[in-house]
């Protein structure tokens, strides 16, 4: 934290996004670009949602954030400090659209994978609590073959949380389950979080950005790019019944009414 | 079979509680699947003693099943210490191949430069007949147990490499980056997602090797050997022994379902996930 490069302005924002753009080359050799510059400060313990169609590089964001992918142009910071060394410090949590569980591994072997991997065997019981908070006491000894997919995706919640990440990455973690299962995570994912760590949330469903959201930034597609950014300012802790109120079905509209609709594919 | 069709009946009829039956029609099914490949084995049998009874084919031809079972009894000591030769040919054989197969198979998922280099190579050491390399590996590898076990190896490894390769290579990307993002080492990775991923993949190779290590085993006896089953039966050939070679070839065929059952088995012991998915999968 001390360590802050002399060059990057100073600030209190724990993922710091400057310029950062992303583009593939293509098999014509020129180059399809993913993400146009994009700058972005996302403060310690901030709910953000990364809203917006297929396409609009909210993925391949959420992904540079956390070091999967490394950005064609621009800078990432995290605590001031460049992404490898936070993935070093494991400061990060995934939960992706598939839970990924592995089939041989019950509940409680699959939430407590990452702490195998890196050798600690002693956060078992803790991870069993995790179970818990994630409502899914009783089936530690379940497989994965035996859950739907709701519950295999509390799994995944409980397996990436069992770190003790600083910074959650939610790539459309509910995008695979039903529409009523979908609420109901929801719902579940304000109660389990409740403001205590950053998140950043990749989602194209307007209202579940804005009932998790501390802040909304919307993309638009071709290239990906910024087009809103929305500070939802609804009380915290957020009760689903916010849904109903006047000011959630103002923020509704508001994102509604940045989202582009794409023209080539609506003419068509 | 009366109570099948009772069981028809009542599903006709009592259309209000079908619970019941629909699960007895159920086991029913399953009693028959079972039944009839027994029933229909039996049936060519009767038909083959009958033709080899009414006496129109030599016995060095077609002998009757009752004379090659006979046969069996008689010759038993032989056919028993040529099974055991073969056996052991087969086991050593499967083992080396499968080892070669599953250490062949790594650099293979991994690298694919060594994918590209290696897999031409690989494909060709199969379009080679085995038959026709055999004299070769007698050759180099004398006339004991060695020249069996590696025609056996060539066999086997084949099907293992490609299933094992595939297996480690099929990993869903996420979960690879979920493993990347806290820093996991690509041996962690491999133990505790890539190998027991690949498991499933690597046992239907494991079962195409198992049948192809018995015929690695007889491949190889043919060209040079003084025992096994392999032996046995070019031996019983030459004397137009007809009998002594089908109770050899029954032998050969006993041998091979039962070293097949066991690898199945196997599979569903040590991986009663993959089972449970696939009865989901069929459901």
């Amino acid at each position: 934290m001390a360590t802050l490069d002399p060059g990057a302005p100073a600030t209190r924002a724990q993922i710091a996004a400057h310029d950062v753009a992303k583009s593939y080359p293509t098999a014509k050799g020129g180059r399809q670009e993913a993400l146009a510059s994009v700058d972005l400060e996302i403060p310690r313990g901030q709910f953000i949602s990364l809203l917006g169609p297929s396409g609009c590089g909210k993925t391949t964001l959420l992904k540079m954030i956390g070091g999967l992918i490394g950005p064609s142009g621009g800078t990432l910071a995290i605590d001031g400090q460049p992404v490898a060394s936070a993935v070093r410090q494991r400061k990060f949590g995934f939960v992706f659209q598939d839970a990924t569980l592995l089939p041989w591994r019950n509940v409680l072997d699959n939430a407590t994978l990452l702490l195998d991997v890196t050798g600690q065997g002693d956060g078992r019981e803790r991870v069993r609590d995790l179970l818990q908070m994630v409502g899914l006491r009783g089936f530690e000894h379940y497989y994965p073959s035996q859950l739907s997919g709701g519950m295999k995706q509390r799994v995944a919640l409980a397996r990436a949380l069992a770190l003790e990440p600083e910074i959650l990455l939610m790539d459309e973690p509910f995008a695979a389950l039903d529409a009523i299962t979908r609420d109901r995570m929801g719902e579940e994912l304000l109660k389990i979080l409740d403001g205590s760590r950053t998140v950043v949330f990749v989602t194209h469903s307007i209202r579940e950005a804005a009932l998790l959201s501390d802040r909304v930034v919307v993309m638009s597609a071709r290239p990906g790019r910024v087009v809103a950014d929305v500070l939802i300012d609804l009380p915290r802790p957020r009760d689903p019944s916010v849904r109903d109120s006047v000011a959630f079905g103002g923020y509704e509209r508001e994102l509604r009414s940045h989202i582009v609709v794409d023209h080539e594919v609506a003419d068509g | 079979m009366g109570e099948r069709a009772d069981v028809h009946a009542a599903t006709a009829t009592a259309t209000v509680a079908p619970v019941r039956p629909e699960a007895e029609d159920h086991r029913v099914r399953r009693g028959l699947q079972r039944i009839l490949p027994v029933a229909f084995l039996l049936l060519i049998l009767v038909i083959w003693e009958a033709v080899a009874v009414a006496g129109s084919v030599p016995v060095y031809i077609l002998p009757a099943p009752t004379a090659i079972a006979q046969r069996l009894a008689e010759s038993w000591d032989i056919i028993w210490d040529a099974t055991l030769v073969t056996t052991s040919e087969v086991l050593i054989g499967f083992v080396i191949g499968v080892v070669l197969g599953i250490a062949l198979a790594i650099p293979i998922a991994y690298s694919t430069v060594v994918r590209s280099t290696l897999y031409p190579l690989i494909v060709a050491s199969q379009a080679v007949p085995k038959i026709a390399i055999a004299p070769l590996l007698v050759l180099w590898l004398g006339f004991d147990i060695w020249p069996k076990i590696a025609v056996t190896a060539l066999m086997v490894f084949f099907p293992v490499t490609v299933t094992a390769a595939e297996g480690f290579a099929s990993v869903d990307r996420n979960l690879l980056d979920l493993l990347r993002s806290v820093n996991a080492s690509a041996t962690q990775i491999f133990l505790r997602v890539r190998f027991p991923h690949a498991l499933p993949h690597i046992f239907s190779g494991l079962k195409v090797g198992i049948t192809l290590a018995v015929v690695g085993a007889v491949v190889g006896e043919w060209v040079g050997a003084d025992s096994g089953l392999g032996y046995l039966l070019t031996y019983a050939n030459t004397l137009l022994d007809s009998t002594l070679l089908f109770a050899s070839l029954f032998m050969l065929i006993v041998l091979g379902v039962v070293l097949f059952v066991l690898v199945d088995l196997a599979e569903r012991l040590l991986l009663p996930w993959h089972n449970a998915q696939e009865v989901a999968i069929g459901s």
